[in-house]
């Protein structure tokens, strides 16, 4: 792989007409797929969550399904059940929206807390057991689950524990005034490229390139530059709970595939620093006090990357 | 290099200068100081003549000015005493006046008033000379007016000769005994300290005049509430406004500092000339210890590291952006390529193929080529 020459590009190349201002969360959900783990998306409704989810499957030919969360959904809804066929005289397993490449589960936190672990269960194990039989889910498998940070009516919020499954949590905002003004040009226009947009590789190569995501080349530093920020989130003044083990593996493991879809085949100080914010957010708990004063997950990752030095020489 | 000598050491002078004068000004402020309730001196500094009378004083602590003047000869020294210091002008009229009025005992009370400089005291006395007259005074009133006056004089509300004048005023007002011996007694005492201070005081209480061309040239005491003191002649602020002093010093202690200052002139001029002969080798090892600093951790590494830490040097120098710990080699690029123009490709190659070496593992013959040249051409054009 050459320097410069990246699977980014390539996507970038395809998408920068379609999703105006998305480039960094299309980049950390595709981390995300590499990596083999799973997104939290987070923003107001109308800011492309779905458009991207759906372009993210079209790009490497993915099977896409989307699931709307409400209170009185149950686990079978999502997972699937067995039904009985009166022409065989059996029970018939019908699998639910989990049986896809790219589950879109939109406002995950209207869920029942109890569907909302079983699906939590199956993203971690990557299948579903139901009436003592266990169905493999099909590789890729990502879900992108969304949250409305601003609703709290109604809502189960996600407990830390189930947070910490997903590997990334992208937040996701308003377009800038001149962004705004160029979709609303091309509004048609972005909703039917959406529609017919081209794969950038098969789902074959796809599932080639997250094989290599292991063999990406970690300096020893890089590990030490890992540590050092995880242990770094914990010392700071407006954590009460900071980095756990897990943080640092979805850092390094993001950081892996970040730089695979750069184009490199080890990874670099820049790309840990890219992955940080993503990787961490949704693992710290801050201080009651802090965030009364409006101190954010972000800030205070940013405050540690600011402070904690990269390898050197 | 003289003439910065010269001048630091024309500075040092007068800097040195402007501390005693301004020693001096503070000086001549200089007021005397009493706290009311203590003795104006302390045996320290005093006459051995004096020395020996307080210390009989204290042993013989209801010894009355009757007692003493009872003895010729004590009362001879007590009047030689104070014969030479009215020679020696250590006296004012005032003290004169009182010491002589106790000494003899035979000045009339109209004198004596005469002699008193605090109206307050004057009334308080005709009160009681009015009370006599009439008959009213008690033996117990005077020892009250008694107590008053010397809490007058206790605060400082009245000089020590004025103090001296009213005892032997209220003498003539009583025959009681016992009256008679507490203002003795006090007499004695306000006479042997007024005698210890005048002995004691300094020769000189002013500061003379400083000779000069000039002749109205003179450090004057400012005036109390005036809000700025000029030396009289020239319209500049006296030292004292600029360089204030905690405390006026004597002039052997003036004295000591001014020894104390040539010699750190000296110690210090020359050390200045000792350490220029040795200024160039000093400066070339720091420079070489500082340099090498950061080259430190490079032995043994690849190539390419080491041209990407020089060239970041070499950046720093040029661009004046350093490269802080937490900003990786990508983000230094891209925050110095604007700075460095065409520049910018060089290090671009540099920092790519020390990514390459330091992460990404490879040392190929055909990176380090590269990166030398890129190295060398950055160097050679920065």
């Amino acid at each position: 792989m050459g320097f410069l020459t990246s699977l980014s590009s390539v996507i970038f190349d395809r998408l920068s007409n379609l999703l105006i201002e998305k480039g960094l969360e299309i980049k950390l959900i595709v981390s995300c797929l590499i990596a083999r783990g799973h997104v939290l998306l987070e923003g107001v409704p109308g800011v492309a969550k779905t458009s991207m989810a759906k372009s993210v499957a079209k790009l490497f030919s993915l099977n896409f399904r989307r699931v709307q969360m409400t209170p009185d959904l149950l686990p079978l809804d999502i997972v699937g059940y067995y039904v009985y066929d009166q022409r065989t005289g059996e029970f018939r397993f019908k699998q639910g929206p989990i049986f896809t490449n790219i589950l879109l589960v939109d406002e995950i936190n209207r869920a029942s807390p109890r569907t909302q672990s079983a699906l939590l269960e199956a993203m971690q194990e990557r299948q579903v057991t139901i009436e003592g039989s266990t169905f493999k889910l099909e590789e890729p498998f990502l879900v992108i689950a969304t949250q409305n940070p601003i609703e709290m009516e109604g809502v189960f919020p996600l407990p830390e524990a189930q947070l910490d499954r997903f590997l990334a949590k992208v937040e996701t905002g308003y377009l800038s005034s001149n962004g705004f003004k160029e979709m609303l040009k091309r509004i048609d226009e972005i909703e039917r490229g959406v529609e017919e947009l081209k794969p950038v590789m098969s789902r074959e190569d796809l599932l080639t390139l997250m094989n290599r995501v292991k063999e990406v080349r970690v300096d020893d530093s890089i590990y030490d530059y890992v540590v050092n920020i995880v242990e770094e989130t914990r010392k700071h003044p407006a954590v009460k709970l900071g980095g756990s083990p897990r943080a640092g593996i979805a850092m390094l493991r993001l950081a892996k595939a970040w730089a695979l879809i750069e184009g490199r085949d080890y990874v670099i100080p820049d790309d840990v620093k890219a992955v940080a914010t993503a990787a961490l957010t949704h693992r710290l708990i801050l201080k009651p006090e802090y965030e009364v004063e409006g101190v954010t997950s972000t800030q205070v990752i940013n405050d540690v990357l600011s402070k904690v030095p990269v390898p050197k020489p | 290099m003289k003439t910065r000598l010269k001048i630091v050491a024309l500075s040092l002078a007068t800097l040195l200068l402007l501390n005693l004068l301004n020693l001096a000004v503070t000086q001549a402020q200089e007021v005397p100081r009493h706290t009311p309730g203590f003795p104006e001196s302390s045996l320290e500094g005093l006459t051995p003549f004096l020395s020996e009378w307080q210390k009989i004083l204290n042993m013989l602590s209801n010894a009355t000015l009757s007692d003493v003047l009872s003895n010729a000869s004590a009362k001879e020294e007590l009047q030689n005493y104070v014969k030479e210091l009215e020679a020696e002008n250590k006296l004012t009229l005032e003290e004169r006046e009182a010491l002589k009025a106790t000494l003899s005992g035979d000045v009339s009370v109209d004198e004596l008033m005469k002699n008193i400089r605090n109206e307050d005291l004057r009334n308080v006395l005709n009160e009681l000379l009015n009370m006599s007259k009439e008959g009213l005074l008690k033996s117990e009133d005077l020892m009250k007016y008694l107590s008053m006056v010397a809490k007058m004089r206790e605060e400082g509300y009245i000089s020590i000769s004025d103090y001296i004048s009213a005892l032997n005023i209220m003498k003539t007002l009583t025959r009681d005994e016992g009256v008679l011996t507490a203002i003795d007694s006090e007499l004695l005492k306000s006479m042997i300290n007024l005698l210890a201070s005048a002995g004691s005081t300094p020769e000189f209480t002013a500061l003379p005049s400083i000779p000069s061309g000039s002749p109205s040239l003179s450090l004057k005491t400012p005036e109390v509430g005036s809000t700025s003191r000029y030396l009289e002649g020239f319209k500049i602020p006296s030292i004292s406004v600029a360089f204030p002093s905690l405390s006026p010093l004597a002039l052997q202690d003036v004295l000591q500092y001014v020894v104390l200052a040539i010699v750190l002139i000296v110690v210090f001029s020359l050390g200045f000339l000792f350490i220029r002969r040795f200024r160039e080798p000093i400066a070339r090892a720091f420079s070489k210890a500082v340099l090498s600093r950061g080259e430190v951790g490079l032995e043994g590494l690849p190539e390419p590291i080491k041209y990407y830490w020089s060239s970041v040097k070499a950046v720093e120098t040029y661009t004046k952006i350093r490269k802080l710990d937490n900003v990786t080699h990508r983000e230094y690029l891209s925050r110095v390529s604007q700075s460095l123009g065409d520049l910018v490709e060089e290090f671009k190659k540099v920092t790519q193929a020390y990514e390459l070496v330091r992460f990404g593992g490879s040392v190929s013959d055909e990176v380090v080529k590269e990166a030398k040249e890129s190295y060398v051409m950055l160097v050679r054009r920065l």
